[in-house]
């Protein structure tokens, strides 16, 4: 006799769960600063072709997104943050997830090598190839410096929009590219902090759980020169003008004050933790605000003077 | 739960799982029968926007590449 299927597993996925493996939140904020990337490059790119560049970027970040969700669907089910994505909740089996992350990534490379250009197509499959395996495979589990060196996976996308107009790397997007990798710890850290027990539980080595809060403090604030630095850096060096300068100096000076906050807090009660929230807060707001002044003070034609 | 099987009338098609109600999917009950059909038509229309997007953006790319469009 013929069993009875059991399982709403064998009940194909609703779409809005193949969507919520994209990230769209991450990917947002990915296409956002890809879009800087591509505004700030000094050509100029056809429309169609700079919107084609965008899509094939957010469609990376999708298929990353969900290679990430696939790969870590035993991690997501231990935490509350991530405990209600579809794989861990049992609306989606893992092999749809896994078959839609390798299609996206390997149709967001072809787009892009075909409509855009072969050097953005690479960094494509590369930044992908990074997050996917790099970052979660082989970093996220094994060392507390995890976001560290992953934290490159995200600062791909800037790179690749300027990539798509110019087809080459210099110094202005690989200032971008380290604005962001230097972003990310102290970003990723400040919610780390009061995640902690999430992280802890789930068995991840996030800086908090291994070397405790007091080193994570430390750390956070020893990223933000460095950071800021590279935040300056294109207005010194002529890449960007007044706009761009002015704006960075202001959102770095809030950006150490709020890291100095965080450094001089000693709670170990998640209630106190308010200037690590506004810091995690505060970061995502940095981020888009830099960005787009990078875009607009290349646009509006600021004079870019060469001071170093 | 397997649904039990219905008597066929004459002429009637039956199903691999037995019974012969077209409604019902396999040995699915009737509420997630329902779901699936639900879903597959919700994909469907997702991929045929999907599909029909991407037709106007390959056709648009063919014609900025060679270079009508400027």
């Amino acid at each position: 006799m013929k069993e009875a299927i059991p399982t709403d597993l064998y009940i194909p996925a609703d779409w809005r769960d193949f969507w919520a493996l994209t990230k769209p939140r991450v990917m947002s904020l990915v296409v956002f600063t890809a879009l800087c990337g591509l505004l700030a490059a000094p050509n100029s790119i056809h429309p169609i072709i700079g919107f084609t560049a965008i899509l094939c970027i957010a469609l990376g970040a999708g298929a990353s997104g969900a290679l990430n969700q696939w790969y870590e669907a035993d991690l997501d089910a231990k935490m509350k943050r991530t405990e209600k994505r579809p794989l861990p909740d049992g609306r989606m089996g893992k092999e749809s997830a896994l078959q839609f992350g390798l299609g996206l990534a390997a149709f967001s490379v072809l787009i892009m090598a075909v409509g855009v250009n072969y050097l953005s197509a690479a960094l494509l499959a590369f930044s992908i190839f990074f997050y996917a395996v790099v970052y979660t495979v082989w970093l996220k589990r094994s060392t507390p410096q995890n976001i560290v060196i992953g934290g490159a996976a995200g600062a791909f996308p800037p790179l690749i929009g300027w990539a798509a107009v110019t087809g080459d790397v210099t110094v202005m997007p690989l200032l971008l590219f380290a604005i962001i990798f230097l972003w990310t710890p102290p970003h990723f850290w400040a919610l780390a902090l009061f995640m902690k027990s999430d992280y802890g539980n789930a068995g991840v080595p996030m800086l908090p759980v291994v070397a405790g809060r007091k080193s994570t403090r430390n750390q956070i604030f020893a990223y933000t020169f460095p950071m800021a630095g590279a935040a300056i850096l294109p207005f010194f060096m002529g890449y960007a003008g007044l706009l761009y300068g002015v704006t960075a100096v202001m959102l770095n000076i809030a950006f150490i004050i709020m890291a100095a906050q965080v450094w001089r807090n000693d709670s170990e009660d998640i209630a106190d933790m308010k200037p690590e929230k506004r810091l995690f807060a505060f970061s995502i707001l940095y981020l888009f605000i830099l960005f787009a002044v990078v875009a607009a003070d290349n646009i509006l034609g600021f004079e870019k003077v060469v001071y170093l | 739960m397997t649904k039990p099987a219905l008597p066929a009338k004459e002429g009637e098609e039956i199903t691999s799982s037995g019974h012969n109600d077209p409604k019902i999917i396999g040995n699915f009950s009737p509420e997630q029968s329902r779901k699936i059909r639900e879903r597959q038509i919700e994909r469907s229309k997702v991929m045929g926007l999907i599909l029909f997007a991407l037709c106007v953006l390959f056709f648009a790319i063919t014609i900025v590449k060679i270079g009508v469009w400027g």
